[in-house]
């Protein structure tokens, strides 16, 4: 195989040969180029003969690994401090560079005596390409923030300029410029389309025609003090269209200067958001309710329950969980079909919602088919008054349950736990003590009410 | 069939033990770092109950080094995975803290496939020992894939009902908790003669 020897002699990567005896037996050009060391000189000594600092390193170790349990390993030069002296001279400037590589070991031959074949993997230019991506990476990142100010820089500019005419006869951003009295002096078409006003009904005219009058007069004092001080403002307004219905802007103003450094005109760049802010409260609506029955979810209750709890626990108040269970719901949706359960936990979710009004009382669903209340500063009594409420509801909504083993109407059980809490106890703890009262409810034949008071691990 | 029973399991954990204490000896000279490897948690199971028994979320991102093993007994491919974001922090170990591996990927995949060889090395080799037979490594191969589609049987390049033995490691270094997960997968057949020779070779 001629051909095989001229082939490994002109790879552009480095081959080396290690008999079983650890003497190398193959050495090619590409090592003779970048070592110093030629082959006659390579070859029958071994490597720490030729490189006595390699003799503890890991090419050595790799290569044992390699003779004594066949394993292959890799070598780089990432992790690898010690490696082969290796280097690329430039004859025009006679500098030396080290020639970043990795190294793969690996047992060749099938039978004994195999050999180990150690290749060296130039990544010198890939080394210097990442160095130069990395670079890149960071210079663009100035650029970028060089543009940026630029760009800011030149929209400043332009907005001393007023705009070009053009550019607000096109652009979809409402734009209005009045005088420093706020006198409205000129509009674009998009302001029109936004607002409604045609320019006739708003030049010469106040800006203020466009308000609203929801926000607070406390907002426009702000707008002013920070428009006065900083030049600039932005934020949202309220608007309202010649017909009364409500839009909502947001709203960059810039105060613009004359030649003498006074305030001349002010230019006010909106767009509408009412789409993106109903869009925005439907979507948190969404998250916060149960699909099914519109009540707040369980990660609404679990956000209210802690927020509650340690309200409870800094002023010393009273909270309460009642805990709802619908009885033999399983066996009502085995008789009924799963749509019309659903419809029931509808028509319950109803009831509910009806019976815990107060503002800060929470009800949601829990899970399946039980619901969960908190209500805060109430009484034992109090408690019970509206567990026994909810309850009677049910019973007088004459849901038809012809399957359950307690009565023929739908009829639910409470357990309902509270306590004035602490920090010695949890509000898992009130949860579970709720829990227990709800199994009490149940073990005692269900459709009724039990309630169990948490008592602090003080008391 | 014989079985392993629970004295195989512990033979085979010594040994990878004894092993993986001499990988990490390495690995500490490496960073010059003290690393404290876990005692390997050792599990045969099939590629469907894999994740399950790694507790390995189905979304994670994996970085994972892959060898080809062979031996008179048995042929097998084996992983070492680690999450990503904890593969990244072990290449940080070796290149420094101040190195920003996120913008030299190369970095990260020519390191994480070392530390794998080592480490996969380590593992067979301690295999190897056992058996008291050589078992052939081929090179590694740094790869990078979704929990989902690397612990699926095709991907495994097993069957169904193929083993895979599962070494679960733990590297500590300092404050540092780095999980990293070596997956040994044995087709059937080759199952049987692995278990049969470590039967024959406990007795």
């Amino acid at each position: 195989m001629k051909f095989l020897s001229q082939i490994i002699q002109n790879l552009p990567e480095g081959l080396v040969l290690i008999s079983e005896d650890r003497k190398i037996i193959l050495w090619n050009k590409w090592m003779e180029n970048k070592s110093g060391v030629l082959a006659d000189k390579a070859v029958g000594r071994s490597i720490p003969d030729l490189f006595p600092d390699l003799a503890q390193g890991r090419i050595v170790q790799a290569v044992e690994t390699a003779l004594l349990h066949r394993q292959s390993s890799f070598l780089s030069h990432t992790i690898n401090k010690i490696m082969f002296p290796l280097y690329d001279v430039n004859l025009l400037s006679n500098d030396c560079f080290p020639v970043v590589h990795n190294v793969s070991i690996s047992y060749v031959g099938d039978e004994s005596p195999g050999a180990v074949l150690i290749y060296v993997h130039d990544e010198t230019s890939n080394v210097k390409k990442e160095t130069l991506l990395k670079n890149k990476a960071r210079s663009e990142k100035e650029l970028n923030a060089m543009l940026h100010k630029e760009i800011e820089d030149r929209i400043k500019i332009e907005q001393k300029l007023k705009l070009s005419a053009a550019v607000l006869d096109y652009t979809m951003e409402g734009v209005v410029i009045t005088d420093v009295h706020t006198v409205v002096e000129s509009v674009n078409p998009a302001f029109s389309k936004i607002t409604g006003y045609l320019p006739e009904q708003v030049i010469g005219k106040k800006i203020k025609i466009l308000s609203s009058g929801v926000l607070p007069r406390e907002y426009y004092k702000q707008l002013w003090t920070t428009l006065l001080s900083v030049g600039q403002w932005h934020g949202e307004f309220i608007n309202k269209k010649p017909d009364g219905t409500q839009f909502v802007v947001e709203s960059s103003i810039a105060a613009i200067a004359d030649e003498t450094g006074k305030i001349s005109h002010y230019v006010n760049v909106f767009h509408d958001i009412t789409q993106r802010k109903k869009d925005e409260e439907q979507l948190e609506k969404l998250s916060r309710t149960d699909g099914l029955t519109g009540l707040a979810n369980r990660r609404v209750f679990d956000e209210a329950f802690a927020m509650h709890w340690s309200h409870c626990i800094r002023h010393k108040r009273m909270i309460a969980v009642v805990m709802i269970d619908v009885d033999h719901f399983k066996l009502y949706n085995d008789c009924y079909g799963h749509l019309q359960g659903d419809d029931c936990l509808k028509k319950l979710a109803k009831i509910f919602a009806d019976h815990v009004h107060r503002a800060a009382d929470v009800i949601a669903r829990y899970g399946g088919e039980e619901f969960v209340a908190i209500l805060l500063e109430t009484t034992h009594d109090g408690i019970l008054t509206v567990a026994e409420n909810m309850r009677h509801a049910v019973i007088n909504a004459k849901i038809p349950h012809e399957k359950s083993p307690t009565f023929a109407m739908l009829t639910i059980s409470a357990g309902a736990s509270f306590v004035i809490p602490d920090e010695k106890i949890s509000a898992k703890d009130l949860l579970a003590k709720a829990d227990e009262a709800l199994y009490e409810a149940k073990r005692k034949g269900r459709n009724q009410v039990v309630i169990c008071e948490l008592n602090s691990a003080r008391g | 069939m014989t079985e392993l029973t629970e004295l195989h399991l512990d033979a085979i954990r010594e040994s990878i033990n004894i092993s993986m204490g001499k990988a990490a000896a390495t690995f500490s000279s490496m960073v010059s770092e003290h690393v404290s490897l876990s005692v390997p948690h050792l599990e045969f199971v099939t590629p469907d109950k894999t994740l399950n028994v790694l507790n390995i979320n189905t979304e994670s991102e994996m970085h994972y080094v892959f060898q080809k093993f062979k031996s008179e007994y048995f042929t097998s491919d084996v992983y070492l995975m680690f999450a990503r974001e904890e593969s990244l922090d072990l290449v940080k170990l070796f290149l420094g803290p101040d190195s920003d591996i996120h913008e030299m990927p190369q970095l990260e995949q020519e390191a994480i496939t070392e530390i794998g060889n080592i480490l996969l090395n380590a593992c067979v080799g301690s295999l190897s020992n056992l058996l008291k037979s050589a078992i052939h490594g081929s090179l590694p191969e740094f790869r990078k894939g979704y929990a989902r589609n690397i612990f699926n049987a095709a991907n495994l390049r097993a069957a169904e009902d193929d083993m895979l033995m599962v070494v679960f490691i733990n590297f500590g270094v300092e404050s540092k908790a780095i999980h990293g997960y070596i997956l040994l997968v044995l087709d059937l057949d080759s199952f049987e003669k692995f278990k049969d020779h470590i039967l024959k070779m406990l007795l």
